[in-house]
């Protein structure tokens, strides 16, 4: 055997050797305790298998030779690609620069993010793509983001960076607030139409009373289906009319355990009995009620905040020490109502009008249709 | 002359434009009827989603009723020899143009139904104050779907005459040999890709008919 492959079983037989397994085997009464240890152990095999994967990767996948750096951003790619990641590397870093200022830029220099040529599967064969890595040192990926086509322009690159950027800036701050973000993210740049569209019809399709009162300008209930403050009461009070419940147990369902809950669960969804919907809703714990809003309508709150708060919003977002409400209202520079206030009106100028006819689309298809007819009637042969 | 070519369009169409004017009309009511007892009247999103199936039906009954109106139109003057077409003292070219304008004027009677059917069905849905009914959006883009159908139907019958069925066979195998493409060279997919885009999108030929199609939207 070589040194090389040596080295490698050696390195590969203590990632994956583990001591306690072997005492994991011993017997033990309780079902519940090992049913844990089996978790347990779990958990460590699947850490020791990326920290595997990542030596693998180490030994095969030299780093890229090209260093392409501005600001605070530096990433490593390959010679072919240097041109479309120097573009890319160029107008991240202007985003940083304007968005993030040393908070983030110090966030993104402790990363040397990793562009280069990979393929992947499909269903013939393999497919060429650009795939992306958070970091050149770590282990493994401390961040992730899907590959994109290798034939990606320096816009859809730059486009993947900042969405590692936007991880990266969220980095260090505190769990509270990552959880309430809920997409392990911070938005920076700027919103796709598509985004503002569906943050629109989500708003206006949730059945949600505490959403119907945030339409008719209660801040107070926009705050709290946001999750930003908490109004007294439980969930389901709060959020629901009895006139939610049955789409609410679309998406939820009661604990098993309660089989009287569930029978009305089932009654609920099939006969669609507005009784059955409340004996069902009003079994659900307080902390399965979901959330009326997804992750995407807090996103969108997140941005209407740091556009509120101007070029040192991300600043004060991540240094300020308290609630999220604290943290929001400090990086915003003015009241979290006030921004309730922008955010819906931006809501509402959001709606994508989807079935209105424009001009464009009926001149085309118009334009369409009688080049097709005139392509009938320029032939001069017979009728047939 | 026009209005003999439109009465002649007429009778040669009248079964198949009763068909579709009634599919038309009542396939709004049918879809709202069946899924409402299940909706309760309560659920927006789903609402929408009636709407969207809605809005697909008569996509398709729009463009089926385009492409009927051509071929039927071609096919009984063909099964006569362009008798009929011949003993006209007008150039053919004129003949087509009146022809496709008779066509026009009959394919409005689908989309008729389409809003006549589709005003009376939002009318029995108790809508919420977010959501909103576009009948007469809806009637509009089946008529510029049907007039859309039906000229690429004519222009195939009329420009390939008795090859039209080679050429729609040549154009179905080319389209599959490009589906295959995608999937087996990598290097033309994004052009392929970018032509796919361009035909299902507005300004593309095919925009009105990928365009959204919805009786209930936000």
């Amino acid at each position: 055997m070589s040194d090389a492959r040596l080295v490698v079983a050696l390195m590969a037989a203590a990632l994956t050797f583990d001591a306690a397994s072997l005492r994991g085997q011993t017997s033990t009464l309780a079902i519940d305790s090992l049913l844990r240890r089996v978790h347990t152990l779990d958990s460590s095999l699947i850490v020791r298998s990326r920290a595997l994967d990542s030596v693998r990767r180490s030994l095969i996948r030299a780093v890229p030779p090209v260093d392409v750096r501005r600001g605070a951003m530096q990433v490593r790619t390959t010679a072919d690609l240097e041109p479309r990641v120097r573009t890319a590397v160029d107008s991240v870093a202007v985003l940083i620069e304007r968005r993030g200022g040393a908070s983030l830029a110090a966030r993104v220099a402790a990363h040397v993010p990793l562009v280069a040529r990979d393929s992947t599967r499909s269903i013939f064969g393999a497919v060429p793509v650009l795939s992306f890595a958070s970091d050149t040192s770590g282990r493994w990926p401390s961040t992730t983001h899907r590959p994109i086509p290798a034939s990606a322009t320096s816009a859809e690159v730059a486009d993947a960076l900042a969405g590692m950027v936007e991880q990266f800036a969220l980095q260090g701050v505190d769990s509270a607030f990552g959880a309430w973000i809920m997409v392990g993210r911070v938005p920076l740049r700027p919103a796709r139409p598509s985004e503002a569209a569906d943050g629109y019809i989500e708003i206006m399709t949730a059945e949600s009373a505490a959403l119907r009162r945030c339409q008719s300008g209660d801040k107070e209930s926009c705050l709290d289906v946001l999750g930003v403050d908490s109004l007294p009461g439980a969930r389901l009070a709060r959020w629901y009319a009895p006139q939610d419940y049955r789409t609410l147990l679309r998406a939820v369902a009661p604990a098993r355990e309660d089989s009287a809950a569930v029978a009305a669960w089932v009654r609920c969804r099939e006969d669609r009995d507005e009784p059955a919907c409340v004996v069902a809703a009003t079994s659900l714990a307080n902390d399965r009620v979901p959330t009326p809003l997804s992750a995407t309508a807090r996103v969108t709150f997140l941005r209407e905040v740091l556009e509120a708060g101007g070029a040192n919003a991300y600043e004060r977002l991540v240094t300020t020490d308290g609630s999220v409400r604290t943290r929001l209202t400090e990086a915003a520079g003015m009241p979290l109502d006030t921004v309730v206030g922008r955010w819906r009106a931006r809501i509402s100028e959001s709606r994508p009008e989807r079935m209105r006819l424009r001009p464009g689309l009926i001149v085309a298809s118009l334009g369409w249709t009688g080049a097709l007819l005139g392509l009938a009637l320029i032939r001069r042969g017979p009728w047939a | 002359m026009f209005g003999q070519t439109l009465y002649t369009q007429w009778k040669w169409n009248r079964d198949f434009l009763a068909f579709y004017t009634a599919v038309g009309f009542a396939a709004p009511l049918v879809i709202l009827w069946i899924a409402l007892p299940h909706l309760g009247l309560t659920s927006a999103l789903e609402l929408v989603s009636v709407g969207n199936a809605v809005g697909m039906t008569t996509a398709v009954i729009a463009s089926v009723a385009g492409l009927t109106v051509a071929w039927q139109g071609y096919g009984i003057d063909d099964r006569v020899g362009h008798i009929y077409a011949l003993s006209l003292p007008i150039t053919r070219r004129r003949a087509l143009a009146m022809r496709a304008g008779a066509a026009a004027l009959v394919l409005a009677l689908p989309a008729l139904g389409v809003w006549v059917g589709a005003t009376l069905a939002a009318g029995q849905v108790a809508l919420p104050a977010t959501l909103h009914s576009y009948a007469g959006s809806l009637a509009s883009r089946a008529l510029l779907a049907a007039w859309l159908a039906h000229a690429c139907m004519f222009a195939l019958r009329y420009s390939a005459g008795r090859q039209a069925k080679m050429v729609l066979a040549t154009l179905l195998v080319g389209l599959g040999v490009l589906g295959i493409a995608v999937v087996l060279l990598p290097p033309v997919r994004g052009a392929l890709s970018s032509g796919y885009a361009f035909l299902i999108s507005n300004p593309g030929p095919f925009g009105v008919l990928f365009a959204r199609w919805t009786l209930i939207d936000v």
